[in-house]
């Protein structure tokens, strides 16, 4: 005559009821309600920041001839490179309870070394004096990546977009372009007499290096008031360079240290190694 | 003579002080009224479980490190509070306030002991009383309805009592605590527990000597024990039963043999939690028997108010069966208290509810779920489940519509009673009967008419089989088959038994109707693809502009258990963002729930138990339709809410970072896995958000939503959720 208090309960959870109810009447979740988006609103405009960590490209190009720093003088200080940064401007309009069309404009940069055994880097044709000169170190580039593309987003049975949980994927066009700055080459004469070169480095008049960008992003949106949403997504990028965007020029009479379609090499190779990004930031809901 | 009348008043308050024991004032049981809740609302019921465990953790537990300190004080309130919450427990009743009187007998002289107990009523048929570490004891009326005296439930409170002061709560669960993971763990506790039982018994006696009860009723009550699963008492149905004037049942639908009682005293108890009934009596008589100066007390209150008492519990019995669809088991209980109250209104309107529930079951073809099985029938109650299973669906069907026609001849002017009759004849029409097959005359006077056939008209002769065409073989068949009776083929003696009915102007007005309905219904199924979508989109919707929201309610896991806390916390969450979501859709809410129960009182804590038990009932009748159990007090509340529709709904949370297998696989190819590895972190919020509105008015469940999301749980992601969810539901925008 005492503890039955189990027994009762088991007979008695409302989450029980509730759910056996649901099942037995086979209410499913809105598969054909209308779409009220969130709190109503079903257009956004999101800003992001996108932040990549280096890592796999930074391991793997330990031993590259170039240094990450510059510095006065003819010494270069090494420093790991542990961040590149971007900023996305979407604007969105959730069609959809799952899905949602997308226009995003993103920009964003990062450092990138000049990868090739330093030994296969001979300046000689540079200064063209007929002298033999050795690279003996070079500063890491900057480029900027611009990026347009259209996105369409979809979630699973139960999304209410622009809220929460969201697959996105996106097929866009991208141009690559060197940074100008004030990098540093470290070079060496035949008589070992090592001297800093500034000028004539890089093609900087070039256009950029075009691609096109695929992208696959899980993304979540939390509510913070009524109109704000805070965004949180990892991206996947894959750039793809065709020949028909290339265009550039192979002479081997270049005035420049480094070819374009070198740099363009050097480039895809960072791009190649860094696809996952980490974004974060606003969506404005209207 | 003047002044003597003034002093009258007083004379009549100085008498009922001094005749206390005896001048109650007793409901009338023919317009009895359910048991609900009286008075102040209790702490117990009130107070948040987390500041009970709050409160408790203060007290020192001596063999209680602080962790288990807290899971013992977790589980003992949160899983109390579910149950002081589910819509059984009442409080503050006739019935709780004479189990407390009864206590306060046993424990006059230990005031101190007596103020820390509470003691509170559970409806439930199952025969049961337990005590709890926090001191509240709850008594089932269903045990009380099986009693046959005062003194036995002095017996069994004095037990409880016991458990109480012995804390065999809290060395329960320190014993289950030190002795994880031992061989044959259930028979070890088994044996614990038995040592407990035994020791409460013991105390019991003491505790029940010295109140001065008589010691006979210590046999009495461990009968009780152990035959408190059959009915309350042990009568013969007669075969003629539901034979009248107008109806005839044929006697072969009656069992032809009794079926023993087969519970036994000395049961094997090794596995049990308590011993067997022989061994505790025993034990308990050897230590009476040590006992002098016994007393010779059966009532302290009288007999009639334990009579009384008993009624009431008898009465709620009922309910509790047709909550969970024990028609017969109820309708056996109506056989034998309508012989002390014929004239009972509730009596008739649950036999109208009861017949109405069994004819939806058998046309929904799961009768046998309200049926024991032949090898379970026991004792003189199995004469009603064996009938009622030998019953097909047309025979059932009449039988059901028969007796509430009666239930409605006898009450004329009983809407709930009107209401199920409605519902009756819609089940009629739904059967497999053809309304054309049933005869305008009763069965006898198709017996008697045979004997003058030229008196009888066409229609009423279709059912009888003409005796003067009868050849060898029919009437071979006939010998071999007792079913045919006095020429009458009584196979189809269902035809004869809605004779007035079928004649009257209310029931054919009301076919008319239904035959539109069903004519209604075969247009529909015309309508092509794009119009029953657009239907079933239309199907999901009810006007909740004005709606009750009934106890929402919130659980929380983590690492796989319920994590109270942050439930309780998730519940405030969940009402807060109902709250805001429903002022954002214009939609007006009314909150009845364990979270504002301080303001609404007893009446708000009554209206909650009336809403949960509705949904019980619904969810124990699968896809059926049911009549409400408490369809006229459900009446009155719409009323007073102006509004009969009513939310339920659950959210649960759960947070797990899970990886997959082919995170293993990824370990080859390092960047991948790097891709992979923020996605399970992203993943491992599930919450699921349950919701279901119910329309008291025909009581079915006219819309719903399961909705699963993967975001953390925070107050606007829930509002969101919710306003989508009201706004979908909702058909006025």
């Amino acid at each position: 005559m005492t503890f039955f208090l189990t027994s009762i309960l088991r007979n008695n959870h409302m989450k029980i009821y509730i759910v056996f109810i649901l099942i037995f009447l086979s209410f499913s979740t809105f598969l054909y309600g209308q779409n009220n988006g969130f709190m109503g609103k079903k257009n956004f405009i999101s800003a992001d920041i996108r932040v990549y960590a280096p890592i796999i490209y930074g391991l793997s190009t330990s031993d590259a001839n170039s240094e990450y720093n510059k510095t006065e003088g003819p010494n270069f200080a090494p420093k790991s490179n542990l961040l590149d940064y971007g900023f996305n401007l979407t604007i969105g309009r959730a069609a959809s309870r799952n899905f949602g069309l997308m226009l995003q404009i993103s920009s964003s940069r990062y450092d990138f070394a000049v990868t090739d055994n330093q030994y296969s880097l001979d300046a000689s044709n540079f200064f063209n004096t007929g002298d033999y000169y050795q690279v003996l170190k070079i500063n890491w580039l900057k480029a900027k990546v611009t990026t347009v593309m259209p996105i369409i987003e979809f979630t699973g049975n139960s999304g209410l977009l622009p809220l929460g949980l969201s697959h996105q994927i996106g097929l866009g066009f991208s141009t690559n372009k060197l940074l100008k700055d004030d990098y540093n080459v470290l070079i060496a004469d035949a008589y070992g007499q090592q001297f800093i070169q500034k000028e004539n480095l890089y093609d900087y008049s070039s256009k950029g290096f075009k691609s096109y960008v695929f992208m696959y992003k899980i993304n979540l949106r939390i509510p913070i008031n009524d109109y704000l949403l805070f965004n949180l997504g990892f991206r996947y990028n894959v750039n793809y360079y065709p020949k028909v965007f290339q265009g550039l020029n192979s002479s081997s009479e270049t005035k420049y240290l480094i070819e374009n379609i070198n740099l363009r090499d050097y480039m895809r190779s960072k791009e190649f190694r860094n696809v996952l990004s980490l974004e974060t930031g606003l969506s404005f809901c209207f | 003579m003047s002044k003597f009348k003034n002093l009258i008043p007083l004379i009549a308050l100085i008498l009922s002080i001094l005749f206390g024991k005896s001048v109650f004032a007793q409901q009338d049981f023919n317009d009895f009224k359910i048991l609900q809740s009286q008075g102040k609302i209790p702490n117990d019921f009130i107070l948040k479980s987390s500041l009970k465990v709050k409160a408790d953790m203060q007290a020192d537990r001596e063999n209680l490190n602080s962790r288990e300190k807290k899971i013992f004080l977790e589980g003992i309130h949160y899983g109390v509070d579910e149950l002081l919450q589910s819509g059984l427990v009442i409080y503050g009743d006739e019935v709780s306030n004479y189990v407390t009187k009864v206590a306060g007998k046993l424990l006059e002289k230990d005031v101190e002991l007596f103020k820390q107990l509470r003691f509170y009523i559970i409806k439930s048929n199952v025969s049961n009383a337990l005590s709890t570490d926090q001191g509240i004891v709850f008594v089932t009326t269903g045990l009380i309805s099986q009693l046959t005296s005062e003194a036995q439930l002095a017996f069994i409170l004095a037990h409880e009592i016991s458990h109480f002061t012995k804390k065999h709560v809290v060395e329960s669960f320190e014993y289950r605590t030190r002795n994880r993971g031992i061989d044959d763990q259930i028979k070890q506790l088994s044996v614990y527990s038995q040592d407990k039982e035994f020791e409460a018994d013991i105390l019991g006696v003491a505790l029940f000597h010295k109140a001065g009860y008589a010691k006979k009723h210590i046999t009495s009550t461990f009968d009780v024990l152990m035959y408190s699963y059959l009915p309350i008492d042990e009568v013969e149905l007669p075969v003629s039963y539901f034979n009248s004037e107008l109806c005839f049942i044929p006697k072969n639908k009656f069992p032809d043999k009794k079926y023993p009682i087969k519970a036994e005293e000395a049961y094997d108890d090794s596995r049990s939690s308590h011993p067997n009934i022989q061994k505790r009596k025993e034990k308990t008589l050897e230590t009476a028997s040590k006992m002098v100066s016994w007393g010779e007390v059966d009532a302290y209150f009288g007999e009639s108010e334990f009579q009384y008492i008993r009624s009431l519990s008898r009465f709620e019995r009922l309910r509790a069966d047709i909550i969970e669809n024990e028609y017969a088991d109820a309708l056996y209980t109506i056989f034998i208290l309508e012989k002390s109250f014929p004239r009972s209104l509730y009596l008739t309107r649950m036999k109208a509810q009861c017949w109405l529930g069994l004819s939806t079951f058998k046309i929904g073809n799961s009768i046998n779920k309200t049926l024991d099985s032949k090898s379970n029938l026991e004792g003189e109650g199995a004469a009603m489940h064996y009938f009622i299973r030998s019953l097909n669906e047309p025979e059932l069907t009449t039988l059901a519509m028969r007796t509430i026609e009666d239930c409605r001849k006898k009450f004329e002017n009983d809407t709930e009673i009107d209401a199920i009759w409605q519902r009756m004849t819609k089940n009629l029409f739904d059967s497999k009967i053809k309304l054309n097959e049933f005869s305008k005359i009763t069965f006898t006077a198709a017996i008697n008419q045979l004997s003058e056939p030229d008196t009888l008209s066409q229609d009423s002769t279709k059912n009888v089989v003409d005796k003067k065409v009868l050849t060898k073989y029919d009437k071979i068949k006939q010998k071999k088959n007792p079913v045919s009776e006095n020429g009458v083929d009584s196979s189809l003696y269902y035809t004869f038994n809605l004779s007035d009915l079928i004649q009257s102007e209310s029931f054919i007005n009301r076919c008319d109707e239904l035959k539109k309905i069903v004519d209604d219904e075969k247009t529909d199924k015309k309508l092509d693809k794009a119009e029953r979508e657009k239907i079933k989109k239309k199907e999901n919707k009810t006007d909740i502009s004005n709606f009750i929201l009934v106890d929402p309610a919130a659980v929380s896991h983590k690492k796989g258990k319920v994590d109270y806390n942050v439930s309780e916390e998730l519940t405030e969450k969940f009402n807060e963002s109902f709250k805001v979501a429903s002022e954002k859709l214009n939609l007006k809410m009314q909150t009845v729930g364990k979270g504002n129960l301080a303001d609404l009182g007893t009446a708000g804590f009554n209206e909650k138990s009336l809403f949960t038990t509705l949904l019980i009932q619904i969810s124990n009748n699968d896809k059926l339709d049911i009549f409400p159990v408490d369809y006229s007090y459900l009446e009155k509340v719409t009323e007073d809410f102006g509004t009969n529709k009513l939310v339920f709904s659950i959210i649960e949370h759960s947070y797990k970072v899970e990886f997959s297998s082919t995170a293993f696989a990824l370990i080859v190819f390092p960047p991948m896995l790097l891709g992979y590895l923020p996605l399970p972190f992203i993943l491992g919020n599930r919450t699921e958000i349950n919701l279901i509105v119910l329309d008291i008015s025909n009581s079915k469940i006219t819309s719903g939503a399961s909705y699963n999301f993967r975001e953390p749980v925070s107050k606007k992601g829930i509002q969101a959720r919710l306003y989508d969810i009201l706004s979908n539901i909702n058909t006025k925008k």
